[in-house]
């Protein structure tokens, strides 16, 4: 190969590299290729907080993402779900993003009905939904939900749900876990929530996100469901003490094959870069 | 100095928020005097806030028109992109505006199953988003394929980072090169330590940046920077 | 009322306002602060000269959140004299924003900037665009007009979440400067990939006050900069007597570390 082209490993057009990536994740979608996880550092702490609490005791969930990221934090709320009513644990979901309900809807609609027929809306979950305000919401729900909720998204008022009838305020709640991907959403749980009130905090949030919330890992967070990645140790988890009852390979199992080929296709790339910058270094030192 | 009424406002509304932060009493605000205003202003200013947004809105929406509208009109360089841009916007604000296919009146959901609005957001939005949203992948892929070289110590420090953490995430480099502990420690230390180091500069910016607004110094927000 | 919630906090608030205030007041009494130029300053004023001599229009993003986002402000804050500099070399300034408060507060304080330059006829509202609250839609339609109007600069300013890199490649692919400045710590790698200069976490803060040059402001600065070196020397004596206390048992030593803890902690 002449330097020229290895120079030209410098500077590869990005369409290839675009061509290259969409190939390899379009051909691991077709095959489907499965890498078992097993449950990390930061996830083993939220799935046993899940696993201490009494049956009953009941458990929020914020949804605070859009269809954008779903991808990446619904298997984190759909694991969540499996497990608290595997565990009988009545599943609050609230939102911080205008897109919330449509987030928990697609929870109901492709969890709890198809996994779940015996759960009852009302008693195994409620759904609050959407309501404006972040922090400040989070702020005013501290004391009451009814300060800022007047009833469910049914419209049935919260006095009437059974599964919120030992909840008052936050701090009723054996957990809350945050699944954010931006703001308003984990850190101002952490700041506005967990920090404030006496109520476990754990979340999830995206790749992009995660490095931020290392600083609050372990005193202002209990654990954190970092990425897919997160998602497929909480599903390990799952299948660990919980064969029976989930599905063998659930969403996030699934989805970290793709991500597996993306991930290394990214490092031939940079390899690639790098084998260009050096060689053409080399032979630019050997021709002085 | 200067002290037009937003930037008095700016800065009574300013402490008392302060205030209130560390010191609202229970109740909500009816008690009257200062301790009243506090408890009113941490309990029921962020209303206030989501109410001028949607007046606001207005003002963006009457903009959106104004600006599209007159490049159709004028059949100005690919006008045909603002005319896509006012007929959905028209469209999505007529529907949700009517509760077409959703229960109707005054107190009917607008974002109930059966409306045209969740088909909108179903059908259209949600696989624009996720389009778009998974574009970052293509462009996270070639900025690091042009960022990430071995140039100097730091870059080439870098570099081993970015290679460590990549391999770290995936089954794939946990089995062959067991890079999980060595990732995890990355973002738990030395990655901890700079956000810190940012996150309490970034604090500090923000306490001068409020005074500054609060004193009326800030140009742009009501101060005249004198 | 009550008794004072987070007494820490509130302590740590007064201490750093008290600071900052007397930064600017030691300014007007003449004390004058000398502060470094940042880098990402000098790049805007070349970005924006090269921009206009190439007869292209220069971008600015304030960001992606309302004026309620103290980085929105800041970014509102640096257009000021942004759009001054534009005025000053008889060039188009587009200002393209997700949130019509923004777009209001954008449209005056450009309009000030241009006067400033005493070029106040040359400007029009209609520069400054609100196009959809959705930061993808925005995302959108601000990359369609980055790729037909080509600008010569691009700058980004304040919050940004997944927008950051999706606008900078877009800049980068037309061949434009593009200085970015965020306090968003997982968005700043980012635009240090794509973008020839970035302004880190506090330095967008800085940046309005640097580039007016103004001797209050620059004080405030100074304030800012005293508050960081109580931050550091929490820090070190603070790691100092952990450490010590775990490897001696001091008692002494301990209850000074278990004070500062206390004095530092927010929950």
């Amino acid at each position: 190969m002449s330097g020229s082209r290895f120079e030209a490993l410098q500077s590869i057009d990005r369409r290839w590299i675009f061509l290259a990536l969409a190939v390899a994740v379009i051909a691991a979608l077709v095959v489907q290729p499965v890498f078992r996880d097993s449950p990390g550092e930061l996830v083993v702490p939220i799935f046993a907080a899940i696993e201490a609490l009494a049956p009953g005791t009941p458990v929020l969930i914020s949804l605070d993402y859009s269809p954008s990221s779903a991808p990446e934090l619904e298997p984190m709320a759909a694991a969540l779900t499996r497990h608290c009513l595997i565990r009988g644990l009545p599943v609050t979901y609230l939102s911080l993003w205008p897109t919330g309900n449509h987030m928990a809807g697609r929870i109901v609609e492709r969890v709890i009905g198809p996994e779940y027929p015996d759960a009852v809306e009302g008693r195994e979950w409620v759904t609050l939904g959407f309501q404006a305000g972040g922090e400040l919401l989070i702020h005013a729900l501290l004391d009451s939900l009814g300060s800022r909720f007047a009833a469910d998204v049914r419209g049935i008022p919260l006095i009437e749900i059974p599964a919120l009838a030992q909840v008052t305020g936050l701090n009723d709640y054996g957990i809350v876990v945050s699944l954010s991907a931006g703001t308003p959403g984990l850190k101002e749980w952490v700041l506005y929530g967990g920090d404030v009130g006496a109520f476990p905090l754990a979340g999830g949030c995206t790749g992009v996100g995660a490095p931020q919330f290392f600083p609050y890992y372990p005193r202002q967070l209990l654990g954190l469901m970092a990425a897919l990645k997160g998602a497929a140790e909480y599903e390990a988890a799952l299948n660990d003490d919980y064969a029976d009852r989930v599905p063998r390979v659930m969403q996030a199992t699934r989805g970290m094959g793709p991500q597996t080929v993306a991930h290394l296709v990214i490092v031939a790339f940079i390899l690639l870069g790098n084998a260009g910058l050096f060689i053409g270094e080399r032979r630019k030192r050997g021709r002085r | 100095m200067k002290r037009p009424t937003p930037q008095i406002l700016l800065t009574g509304v300013a402490l008392i928020l302060v205030v209130a932060a560390f010191m609202a009493p229970p109740g909500d605000g009816s008690s009257g005097g200062f301790a009243g205003a506090v408890t009113y202003a941490d309990r029921h200013f962020s209303s206030w806030f989501g109410i001028l947004a949607v007046f606001a809105f207005l003002l963006g929406g009457a903009s959106l028109l104004r600006t599209h509208g007159r490049r159709v009109r004028e059949r100005k360089a690919d006008w045909h992109y603002s005319a896509v841009t006012l007929v959905s916007f028209l469209a999505v604000l007529i529907v949700g505006f009517l509760k077409l296919g959703g229960p109707p009146g005054l107190t009917g959901d607008p974002t109930d199953a059966s409306s045209w609005l969740t088909t909108i957001f179903d059908s259209v939005l949600s696989p624009l988003h996720a389009t778009l949203y998974s574009l970052l992948a293509f462009y996270v892929a070639s900025a690091s394929y042009r960022a990430f070289r071995a140039r100097s110590l730091e870059t080439s420090v870098l570099l081993g980072a970015a290679l460590i953490v990549l391999l770290g995430r995936i089954p794939v480099g946990v089995t062959l090169f067991r890079f999980d502990s060595l990732s995890l420690w990355l973002l738990k230390v030395p990655n901890t330590a700079g956000q810190r180091a940012l996150m309490i500069g970034v604090a500090l910016g923000v306490v001068a940046l409020a005074v500054r607004m609060v004193l009326g110094l800030e140009r742009g927000r009501g101060g005249d920077g004198s | 009322m009550s008794p004072v919630h987070g007494w820490n906090v509130a302590l740590m608030t007064l201490v750093l306002v008290t600071l900052v205030a007397i930064g600017i007041r030691r300014a007007r009494h003449g004390h004058t602060a000398a502060v470094r130029t940042l880098p990402g300053i000098a790049t805007i004023e070349r970005a924006v000269a090269t921009s206009v001599a190439a007869g292209r229009p220069v971008f600015f993003v304030p960001g992606s959140r309302d004026l309620d986002n103290m980085q929105t402000v800041a970014a509102v804050a640096l257009l000021e004299p942004v759009a001054a500099m534009v005025a000053e070399r008889d060039g188009r300034l587009v200002v393209p924003t997700n949130r019509s408060m923004v777009m209001e507060a954008a449209r005056t304080a450009c309009r000030k900037g241009y006067a400033d330059a005493g070029c106040a006829d040359a400007w029009h509202d209609d520069q400054v665009l609100y196009i959809s609250d959705d930061p993808l839609g925005f995302v959108a339609q601000v990359d369609g007009m980055i790729v037909r109007e080509k600008p010569g600069a691009c700058f980004f300013f304040g919050f940004f979440a997944s927008e950051s890199l999706l606008l900078a490649e877009g800049g980068r692919q037309v061949g434009a400067i593009q200085v970015a400045g965020t306090a968003s710590p997982v968005q700043l790698p980012f635009f240090v990939a794509a973008c020839d200069d970035t302004l880190m976490g506090e330095e967008l803060f800085a940046a309005s006050a640097s580039l007016s040059g103004d001797a209050a402001l620059l004080g405030s600065l100074r304030g800012q900069d005293l508050g960081k070196m109580v931050a550091v020397s929490l820090l070190v004596v603070g790691g100092i007597a952990a450490t010590v206390a775990t490897v001696t048992g001091w008692g002494f030593v301990h209850d000074m570390a278990g004070v500062l803890d206390v004095l530092l902690e927010t929950r």
